[in-house]
């Protein structure tokens, strides 16, 4: 008797739970589609396959965050075409570009890039455009891109790129004079600092990629921090020294950057961010350009 | 007069426990001590520490007003720290611990000791503009069921209380406390005090020994030490009570004596009655205005009611205005008022609105769609969800 009443109890969870997991199941696989229709810059039926995930299992906080997501980015792109004043223009070509980076939209990243590279024509813009070709695997064109700059605007992270794009093409001894020569800030920022980095691990200058890596990850905010560490184990271009003993010793370094708890909303005395906190009615006054 | 005083700590007690592990409520909110801690940012900003609010307030002034009509009674009736310190104390006297008498001298020097402590806890609060302290606090170790931002510390000092109590009576209270500092000032002129009368007295000293304050009742015709916590331990043991050589009361009047009742009830009455404006008077903690015209409310105003989740403090609301603040997609123009009453979820929020430039939707748009922080570099989830309303179903 007890015994069956175990069996009877499983069969029961079992026929209970089923239609669960068989919705956590599908909603699983509705949000994998739509991550494969994302980037093949498939926005619209990325959208919806993420909308369907997040009515399959409405307590995915993921699901529901990238449908919103997503469906912002298709009305910022209907925008942006329409946008008429530069800086607002650049920064949802910002905003988009950076999305496009995080779900590997590459495609659609390289025709943001050069759009506003043809219309800023600026360093910064060039190096966005190299380091996208860079991801999309087209080396060829970053190299054609940075070679053409003029010396004024070729700042370090296009140099950088330039010099990773050689090392991928073979052309090792340019590359190694890029690394050689290439003047970086005492407090570079830690994408400058991992470019670098993958820049001296192809021309098999492993210690100085460990030291620019470690470097790296102390400009890296904590928060982001273990996305970084995973990024540079998954990186190609640090393939040949991710076995080494100064890789591993680069993984462990911390984060020196002090960064605010605000969203957690915690500590606001060590919140490196409070002197810059807009609590004060005297700077509520929005400087926001309006309409 | 003792069962009397127990049953009333034992009813605060109980409260608090009941308040902070059973309801979940937010015990910081009604600490006196948070509103002394709170005034300077209220008055240069506008806004409450952390996730103080305004009950705070009230609660001081009622605290303070009790103080000025019967002198320490939060210390003797309601502080959860003196009771269990003096219960612990209790306690170990009833299994052979003697506690230690310290000098009347060396005492009064100790008790010097909480003005410092009391200078230091604002001095850091006001410039850090945050509850440092409560990192340290005893009180808040326990009444936060273990906050996030408790230390090891914060175990440690209450560790050295509770070894502290029960050897020496209320330690604590008599030497570190800081709302016992700012109490002093307001006790030194209490309206009521425990009177002598030296014809009826037999000198026995019993009342000086059973001060658990250190007073020496016995010296004195009236007790007007700042310290007195209004117990009337000292009526109590007064061998000669049934001639009422020791009595409490205002100094001059109406009748001789009062009981301990008239006491309670005025505490109790105090106490509502900042309870009470906590509910009438429910003014917002967090306050932040946006507005192109520099402060002219427009003819015409709306307002927008919400319940938001997870809006406990000061940190979440500046978040919160970030948002509300954005200049992308989901901007809103026009005058804004956010008002809000941070805390357990869901926080009430009231934004006020023009709205011949903005309206509800716009507004829980901003609000709850992701922002790109372009000087961060990446795309801030909001945290805030509104009741009754899903961003998802919001398609235009």
């Amino acid at each position: 008797m007890t015994r069956c009443s175990v069996l009877v109890g499983l069969a029961l969870a079992c026929v209970l739970l089923s239609p669960c997991l068989a919705l956590a199941d599908s909603a699983g696989k509705l949000y994998e589609k739509g991550t494969a229709l994302l980037s093949q810059g498939e926005f619209d039926g990325a959208y919806e396959a993420f909308r369907q995930a997040a009515k399959a299992d409405p307590e995915n906080q993921e699901y529901r965050q990238q449908t919103a997501l997503v469906r912002q980015v298709i009305k910022v792109r209907k925008r942006l075409g329409e946008e008429k004043d530069a800086q607002k223009w650049g920064k949802m070509a910002n905003a988009l570009r950076t999305f496009y980076h995080d779900n590997q939209v590459y495609g659609e990243a390289l025709k943001i890039d050069r759009e506003a590279h043809d219309r800023m024509g600026t360093g910064e813009s060039a190096a966005n455009l190299a380091e996208t070709q860079l991801l999309a695997g087209k080396n060829a064109e970053a190299v054609e891109l940075v070679s053409g700059l003029s010396p004024e605007i070729a700042i370090p992270r296009a140099l950088a790129y330039l010099g990773i794009a050689l090392a991928r093409q073979g052309e090792i001894d340019r590359a190694k004079e890029i690394a050689g020569t290439l003047k970086i800030p005492v407090k570079a920022a830690a994408g400058l600092l991992f470019d670098c980095a993958c820049l001296h691990a192809l021309v098999g200058d492993k210690s100085g990629a460990a030291k620019l890596l470690t470097r790296c990850f102390e400009q890296t905010p904590p928060s982001r921090l273990d996305g970084a560490k995973l990024y540079a184990k998954q990186c190609e271009d640090l393939s040949s020294m991710v076995a080494g003993l100064e890789f591993a010793e680069a993984l462990k370094t911390q984060s020196k950057v002090k960064e605010s708890k605000c969203s957690g909303g915690t500590s606001c005395g060590k919140c490196p961010s409070k002197s810059s906190c807009s609590t004060d009615k005297k700077t509520s006054s929005s400087t926001k350009g309006k309409k | 007069m003792k069962t009397t005083r127990r049953i009333v700590q034992f009813g605060f007690l109980a409260l608090t426990v009941v308040g902070v592990f059973v309801v979940k409520g937010n015990a910081e909110r009604w600490c006196p001590f948070g509103g002394v801690e709170a005034i300077y940012s209220y008055a240069t900003e506008g806004n409450m520490l952390c996730s103080l609010g305004v009950s705070n307030f009230y609660i001081l002034a009622a605290v303070l007003l009790s103080t000025l009509l019967l002198r320490r009674v939060f210390c003797g009736y309601m502080c959860p720290i003196g009771t269990v310190s003096e219960w612990l104390q209790s306690g170990a006297r009833r299994i052979g611990v003697r506690a230690l008498r310290v000098p009347g001298a060396l005492d009064r020097v100790l008790g010097l000791l909480k003005y410092p402590v009391l200078a230091f806890i604002l001095f850091i609060t006001y410039r850090a503009g945050e509850l440092l302290f409560r990192e340290f606090d005893p009180c808040y170790a326990l009444l936060s069921r273990h906050g996030e931002d408790i230390t090891f510390w914060a175990y440690v000092v209450s560790g050295v209380i509770v070894v502290g109590s029960l050897v020496i009576t209320i330690p604590f209270c008599r030497w570190l406390c800081p709302l016992a500092a700012v109490l002093n000032p307001f006790s030194r002129f209490g309206l009521t005090t425990v009177k002598r009368d030296t014809k009826l007295c037999t000198d026995c000293g019993v009342c000086s020994r059973a001060c658990p304050m250190n007073i020496p009742v016995a010296e004195r015709d009236r007790v007007d030490e700042a310290r007195c916590i209004s117990c009337l331990g000292c009526l109590e043991v007064c061998r000669t009570s049934a001639t009422d050589a020791l009595s409490w009361g205002p100094p001059k009047t109406l009748a001789r004596s009062w009981p301990q009742a008239a006491l309670i009830a005025i505490m109790l009455f105090c106490i509502s009655g900042a309870v009470a404006t906590t509910y009438a008077f429910p003014i917002p903690s967090f306050v932040q205005t946006f507005d192109q015209t520099r402060g002219t409310q427009p003819e015409r105003t709306a307002t927008l009611p919400m319940e938001v989740n997870n809006l406990s403090c000061r940190g979440n609301s500046t978040l919160f205005a970030f948002f509300i603040d954005r200049d992308d997609l989901y901007e809103i123009d026009g005058y804004l008022k956010i008002e809000a009453w941070p805390g357990p979820s869901p926080a009430q929020v009231l934004i006020t609105y023009d709205p011949a430039m903005t309206d509800e939707g716009e507004i829980k748009q901003a609000i709850t769609e992701s922002y790109f922080d372009s000087e961060a570099g990446f795309w801030r989830h909001s945290p805030f969800d509104i009741e009754g309303y899903d961003p998802l179903d919001d398609d235009d």
